[in-house]
């Protein structure tokens, strides 16, 4: 199982939707931590996001990096794929699974 | 129950350490009329003394539990408003000034609010009160469309103060669903 987590491995402070909006985006997590990890077909282990660590989180990086990602790779492989921690705020894996399972075309 | 079975135990120590007392002493100082107390009759007394004493007090009891777990749910109801507010508050800041420090505190203070409402979830389903179960799940719902009206895209990018009337108009709707859901949740309470 890999294990990241976003304080450790990305940030403390992340930032919003696009690059372009500041450091530390959603795209970003998503293109540098995430997608390598979904682009081998064949890889179907899990992958544990731990969430605890940092300032709050935008539901733009939220959306853009976990929705995001089943968008480019299905709803279903995400979830299966995906587990999340958060002891901190208990509340925000659901909210990060609904984001996947509501993916908003963008 | 343990409490009752010593108070009865005492009133019937009491009558028999009188009784036995007084056939010991059978001659003693005590008046005649002394010996002419039906005892059996003071025995049914201070058992039914007892008896009701004790229902009163656990009566009293369960009164008072009810009434504290009513008052630690409205207590966490009040904690989740106060964050909710303060979150609503500084996104005010954060409209009329959008630097990243505003942004960032905006994301802090949602972070505290959803503490304090998994909080609030977690007492509402270890203690009996009366807010129904699709109340919790709708304070969920609240949180998160205020989140998503207040921190998705274009938040954290804002050029200037923030005047589109219809993300600001989203935002408030929210925040006062958020509000409406509180405040029935406590009129539940002391229904």
């Amino acid at each position: 199982m890999k294990k990241i987590s976003i304080a450790r491995d990305f940030s403390v402070t992340p930032g919003f939707r696009y690059p372009l909006e500041g450091p530390f985006s959603g795209q970003d997590f998503r293109d540098k931590h995430l997608s390598p990890l979904f682009d081998q077909q064949n890889d179907d282990s899990l992958i544990e996001i731990n969430l605890d660590g940092v300032a709050g989180y935008a539901t733009s990086f939220l959306e853009e990096a976990f929705g995001g990602l089943a968008r480019k790779y299905g709803v279903d492989r995400c979830l299966f794929r995906l587990r999340f921690i958060s002891e901190e705020e208990p509340l925000l894996p659901s909210e990060i699974i609904n984001y996947i399972k509501n993916t908003i075309k963008r | 129950m343990n409490r009752l079975v010593i108070y009865l135990s005492l009133s019937v120590a009491l009558v028999a350490g009188m009784y036995f007392g007084m056939q010991i002493a059978n001659n003693g100082l005590w008046p005649d009329s002394f010996w002419e107390i039906k005892y059996i009759q003071v025995l049914d007394i201070l058992i039914s003394v007892t008896i009701a004493v004790f229902v009163v007090s656990e009566i009293s009891k369960q009164f008072n539990y009810g009434l504290k777990q009513r008052e630690l749910v409205a207590g966490c109801i009040d904690e989740y408003e106060k964050a909710l507010s303060s979150a609503y508050d500084c996104f005010s800041r954060y409209a009329r000034e959008p630097i990243k420090g505003n942004a960032q505190e905006v994301l802090r203070l949602l972070k505290a609010a959803s503490n304090h409402l998994s909080i609030m979830i977690e007492v509402i389903s270890s203690v009996q009160c009366s807010v129904p179960e699709h109340m919790r799940d709708k304070f969920e719902t609240c949180f998160m469309s205020l989140k998503i009206a207040m921190t998705d895209s274009p938040f954290g990018s804002d050029k200037g103060a923030v005047k589109d009337a219809a993300r600001l108009d989203k935002i408030d709707a929210a925040y006062c669903n958020a509000r409406k859901g509180m405040f029935k949740a406590k009129l539940c309470l002391y229904k």
